[in-house]
């Protein structure tokens, strides 16, 4: 049933101009389906990003975006409004509005493509516009109706969710930038072309998380939650709705603790998680992720060792094969485990960013 | 038309499971622990981790890509290390490079070049060396200087790979013997009498005259020309009013032989740019519709058609 109706208002939105009168039951059938399906493997692929770029950023946190976060079944209405929930929605909105307009620049999809509106006029000093600009216009929209119309309830819960999701479009659009090429002679920079072009999606998600790190909680008392299609309600949401807070992520109702397994609501918790320790090339917070995953959650730090065989002293050969060496080496990985006769650990069960 | 792929994020790692597989298998088997065995595919360097970029194609190297087209090998990645996307655009790149091949200013010039503009088929990227971008960039800066060029951003050193994997044809340690001094012919009178590459020097000329010469005479380094009758072939950035008072200079190039300005009593076929507010010679030929060659180059250039940018870029 719902599925259906996210078929109406998609193909409803595709076409607006044409009234339902003007089409026979037959033709409707045909045509519609078809742009509809038009996009949703674009839409998928997106979908799949998102989920892909979750799970590298929350590779070391508690929360590591298990993949039944990004699923949606007729319960969604009861999913928690909480900053992961934040996190999901604003970059699936993102991830599936770069998807279509990267999809559209690359000629994939027929009745899009690059945004040439500019090409050809001068830009600046010494460049003017070519190429294919991302055409983000179209990605958006693309975006905003199938993730958009997912939200079917007027509560406070959807309300927040259509506020992340739009957050997340603001992110794409904020990672346009002007590329250019020079094509003088001998590779001089006498004659250059721009166009614009979205960053790589890597960007957005460094962007997105930060802006989960710093989300808004916005309060309302069990009353206000359940009552939310009251005017009281709607005010309250309507005051965080303010320009300065756009782009800013929000959610309602605290986390649950990450590190203890609670099979009511899918969480895993920490023990058995592989965590970070003397990595090199690893940030700072994925250095104390071990800290964080095992010691705070009451576990302990467990070194497993492993013999890693790798590619090692390669070189080119003329013409034209790599030739590599076999090198092989102790790797340590790090693993949280229950120390041994413990009782059962009590864990933070606060809502603020760790 | 797409262009303007994002730039290459880090490579994909290998599975820590593979690994412990491999080491494994190792373990069982006889094999000894330093073997050389070809490299291991790396699926991830190339598309960046991200499956909506279009996958690199191995396309042949075509006849008219001049610049590498006998490099040594056949196939080519596309697009290519410098981001060109269409066989077009590496064509109407790799031509200016072309007449800085024919001047011999390196051995591992075509190499380095090539490298770049029509890489190897490989699981993944391989740059050039370091150090035989530097070797070549020595060598070969002076005498684009000769053009009014200097090294480009695009083709910056440091850039390139110094420990790891990289190609190179020569091993590092060869020492290129310099040219003796003094006896250096200026670089734009160094050119090979054939139409082929007299075409290339067209295309990558701004703009080519026939002409003679009044008189030759030194200025601030350079030889000044002074020319006597001119006819444009292709006009590029000069403008018609300044045809009638144009002067040409042969850039830092007072001391050195030029043995086509010996005898001024010929037309003489000029090509040349524009560099700031100066018309610098990039290559001379003696007009002789006898030579066989140049017979060709006429006949050849009626027809022929440069690659530009506006025609590529689309």
């Amino acid at each position: 049933m719902g599925h259906l109706l996210m078929l109406w208002v998609a193909a409803g939105m595709c076409y607006p101009a044409l009234g339902a009168s003007a089409w026979s039951v037959n033709n409707f059938l045909i045509t519609r389906p078809k742009a509809y399906l038009t996009y949703t493997a674009s839409v998928a692929l997106g979908a799949q990003i998102g989920i892909e770029e979750c799970k590298f950023q929350f590779a070391w946190e508690r929360w590591n975006c298990p993949e039944h976060a990004f699923q949606f079944s007729t319960h969604n209405r009861l999913r928690a409004a909480t900053r992961e929930t934040s996190f999901i929605h604003a970059i699936r909105s993102a991830a599936i509005m770069y998807a279509v307009t990267k999809n559209c620049s690359m000629g994939d999809l027929e009745n899009c493509g690059c945004d040439e509106s500019q090409n050809g006029k001068t830009g600046g000093h010494g460049w003017i516009w070519g190429g294919c600009s991302d055409n983000v216009e179209f990605g958006e929209k693309i975006s905003r109706l199938f993730v958009d119309s997912l939200e079917k309830g007027k509560d406070a819960r959807a309300l927040v969710n259509l506020h992340n999701n739009r957050a997340g479009r603001l992110a794409v659009r904020a990672s346009t930038k002007r590329t250019c090429k020079c094509h003088g002679i001998s590779g001089s920079c006498s004659i250059q072309t721009c166009w614009l072009q979205l960053a790589d999606f890597r960007q957005m998600g460094n962007y997105l998380k930060a802006k989960y790190d710093r989300a808004l909680k916005i309060e309302m008392d069990k009353r206000q939650l359940r009552a939310g299609n009251r005017a009281e309600g709607r005010w309250a949401l309507t005051e965080a709705f303010l320009p300065s807070t756009e782009a800013e992520l929000i959610f309602l109702e605290g986390s649950p603790d990450y590190c203890n397994r609670n099979a009511s609501l899918s969480i895993q918790g920490t023990e058995g998680r592989e965590c970070l320790q003397n990595a090199r090339s690893a940030s700072r917070r994925e250095q104390r992720s071990c800290g964080r995953l095992c010691t705070e959650c009451g576990l302990q730090v467990e070194e497993r060792r492993a013999e890693a065989v790798s590619s090692c002293d390669c070189n080119f050969q003329w013409c034209c094969t790599v030739k590599c060496g076999q090198c092989r080496r102790v790797v340590s990985r790090y693993y949280c485990t229950r120390p041994v006769g413990s009782a059962r650990p009590r864990g933070r069960g606060k809502d603020s960013a760790w | 038309m797409g262009v303007g792929r994002s730039a290459r994020g880090r490579g994909g790692a290998a599975s820590g499971v593979l690994l412990a597989l491999a080491a494994a298998l190792l373990a069982a088997g006889s094999a000894s622990e330093y073997d050389y065995v070809s490299f291991q595919s790396d699926i991830g360097s190339y598309q960046s981790g991200r499956f909506y970029t279009k996958p690199p194609q191995c396309v042949d190297i075509p006849v008219d890509l001049r610049l590498c087209h006998n490099v040594g090998y056949k196939k080519m990645v596309l697009p290519n290390l410098l981001e060109h996307e269409t066989m077009a655009e590496v064509k109407q790149q790799a031509s200016s490079w072309v007449p800085l091949l024919n001047k011999n200013c390196h051995m591992g010039t075509q190499v380095f070049l090539c490298s770049l503009f029509a890489p190897v088929c490989l699981d993944r990227p391989i740059y050039p060396c370091r150090w035989l971008c530097e070797a070549v960039r020595d060598s070969c800066e002076p005498v684009m200087q000769f053009f009014g060029f200097y090294w480009p951003e695009m083709l910056k050193c440091d850039k390139f790979p110094e420990g790891d994997v990289c190609i190179a044809m020569t091993p590092p340690n060869t020492t290129e013997a310099s040219k003796p001094q003094g006896t250096t012919v200026c670089p734009p009178c160094d050119n090979e009498l054939k139409s082929e590459a007299i075409i290339e020097h067209l295309c990558a000329s701004e703009f080519a005259l026939r002409m003679k010469i009044k008189e030759v005479k030194k200025e601030n380094g350079d030889k000044k020309i002074v020319p006597k009758k001119k006819k444009p072939l292709k006009l590029g950035p000069i403008k018609k009013k300044e045809l009638k008072r144009l002067v040409l200079f042969l850039k830092n190039g007072a001391d050195c032989p030029c043995h086509q300005l010996d005898n001024l009593s010929h037309n003489f076929l000029i090509m040349g740019r524009k560099v700031k507010s100066q018309y610098l010679l990039t290559a001379i030929h003696k007009w002789d519709k006898k030579n066989k060659e140049f017979k060709n180059f006429m006949k050849r250039m009626k027809n022929h058609e440069c690659p530009t940018f506006q025609s590529v870029f689309k």
